[in-house]
């Protein structure tokens, strides 16, 4: 990594590809969870890289480590996702569904092997949310391992802080509100004498956003809501912004990993619905 | 083509630029790099990340010396190693499953007008999916030129038989070749104080080594051939020996580059 890594505040992480295998046994009982990382590699406009979001949920993920260590394992991230819709920007990549699928599939038949049942795949791209919720179910169903689940890292963004942040109507892509958090977690992916506005075709934006919340879902490309890739303004954007609500953000998954920990993990035999204890 | 290896060059990694840069760069790149590594156990003082470290060191480096003639794309972090799987932490990943990422991987690419692909690979246990995926997509039509290489393929013969016959000939595995690399290029997933001979299973290696002389593959589980996982004798490795492989190395690339491109 060029780039000092603030965002971890002097921690280490727990990274399963920097370990030997003398490190790793020694630490491997203390393991209670594997955290997989699917990222994406696609447009985010002019200001911020294609491995933006890939970067933004590792990164977190890292940071998770570090302040839980020696609890949390971080496996080499999926860097590529669910991308089709951008295609029509160039460098996007995108996986098929089912090569998404099959890879975690690979990646955590192996940890099973190796006695780890535990896994959370974080994810901060849109895009990703219904092949995760395909894997979580599918995968799971297959596999039975003793815990699954995944986090959409870009939901826990405190509200209020994202209020400061934010100052235009469209954002959530390539935007202030990324494009701050990026320049916390990773600042030398954003390109600062590159921030614009989103180029908006409102036409097409508003017609979508008419299903908004609806239940509705359409088919379409990026590249027809906004001609540069970009949505909201990322002039706005600012690292103290970006640093406020990552670690609001931060709090919010530090709370998810405790209870999955405590609830899940140390206490493994389920509580039934109706109040009726296993044990 | 000359080489250049002034420091002022940036690297060309695809997932740490813009997509205007991409754009921009798009008709001066002639070629992508797929570096290709894995995630297995490297004997007692190598990380598990070793293949991969390697492989994209050695990729963002070319990158930098060929401005901006090589585009290098994100590394496939885990390959075939299911020999492997009897040591902790070891990820493997099935042959259709690397299949299909180099397919999607190229499909990606080539909707961007590129059109020439290298998979460069680490990991001796992927030098046959790699083959497979490169002569599969290349026969797909569609790319002007699609194959793999071994880095180890692109060093110099003379130096990997001097190498060889200063080594244990058991090499192949988080040894003293593998080390020497590693001490040169990522000297930080080295632990120096750890090293140590591999612990060969005498009868399985030589029971291998017999095989091989027919030309015969067969799955030997790394864990029956070496106790503590790695081979050979990496104690004889040196950071110099990683440098003379890995400028040698450079050298052929750009040797192999300027192959490809004047003829596709």
């Amino acid at each position: 990594m060029k780039t000092p890594e603030f965002h971890l505040g002097g921690l280490q992480p727990l990274e399963l590809e920097k370990l030997t295998l003398p490190e790793l046994r020694e630490v491997l009982p203390e393991v209670k969870l594997a955290v997989l990382t699917l990222g994406s590699i696609e447009q985010h406009g002019p200001n911020t890289a294609l491995e933006t979001d890939l970067a933004m949920a590792h990164e977190m993920a890292r940071m998770a480590s570090a302040r839980l260590y020696p609890h949390i394992l971080i496996l080499p991230p999926i860097p590529w996702g669910m991308s089709a819709y951008h295609m029509d920007f160039p460098g996007s990549m995108t996986l098929r569904p089912e090569t998404v699928l099959d890879t975690m599939r690979d990646i955590f038949r192996s940890l099973q092997q190796h006695g780890l049942n535990n896994w959370l795949i974080t994810n901060f791209h849109s895009g990703n949310e219904g092949i995760i919720s395909v894997a979580v179910q599918a995968i799971g169903a297959e596999l039975t391992p003793d815990f699954f689940g995944a986090v959409s890292l870009a939901l826990l963004e405190p509200d209020d802080i994202e209020a400061q942040v934010r100052k235009t109507r469209i954002v959530g892509h390539a935007c202030e509100v990324e494009t701050a958090e990026l320049m916390y977690v990773r600042p030398d992916l954003v390109r600062s004498e590159d921030v614009a506005a989103g180029d908006l075709l409102h036409e097409h934006i508003d017609r979508r956003r008419r299903f908004f919340g609806s239940g509705v879902r359409l088919s379409w490309s990026f590249a027809e809501g906004t001609r540069n890739g970009a949505l909201g303004d990322s002039r706005y954007a600012s690292y103290e912004g970006g640093q406020n609500l990552v670690e609001g953000m931060m709090d919010e998954f530090m709370d998810i990993l405790n209870q999955i920990i405590e609830h899940w993990l140390d206490r493994p035999e389920p509580v039934s619905p109706k109040g009726k204890s296993a044990r | 083509m000359t080489e250049n290896n002034g420091e002022d060059l940036p690297e060309l990694l695809l997932s740490e630029l813009t997509t205007v840069e991409v754009e921009r760069l798009r008709d001066k790149i002639e070629l992508v790099l797929l570096p290709f590594g894995a995630t297995e156990q490297h004997g007692p003082h190598l990380a598990l990340g070793t293949d991969t470290f390697i492989a994209d060191a050695f990729c963002r480096e070319a990158s930098r010396r060929l401005y901006p003639r090589l585009l290098v794309a994100p590394p496939l972090r885990w390959g075939l190693s299911n020999l492997h799987m009897d040591f902790p932490g070891t990820i493997s990943l099935s042959a259709d499953t690397v299949m299909h990422i180099f397919e999607d991987v190229v499909d990606s690419l080539t909707s961007h007008g590129f059109t020439r692909f290298l998979i460069l690979n680490t990991h001796g246990g992927n030098r046959d999916i790699a083959k497979l995926a490169a002569t599969e997509i290349g026969a797909r039509g569609g790319v002007d030129f699609m194959g793999t290489v071994d880095l180890s393929g692109l060093i110099d013969p003379e130096i990997l038989e001097r190498h060889t016959a200063a080594g244990t000939g058991r090499a192949g595995h988080a040894c003293e070749d593998e080390t020497s690399t590693a001490l040169y290029l990522s000297p930080q997933i080295v632990r120096s104080d750890l090293i140590a001979k591999g612990q060969i299973d005498d009868t399985a290696w030589e029971f291998r080594a017999a095989l091989e002389t027919h030309g015969v593959r067969t799955a030997t589980n790394m864990h029956d051939l070496t106790a503590n996982g790695a081979l050979g004798d990496p104690t004889l490795a040196t950071a110099e020996m990683g440098r003379e492989r890995i400028e040698s190395a450079h050298a052929g690339l750009a040797e192999l580059i300027d192959t490809i491109t004047s003829s596709t």
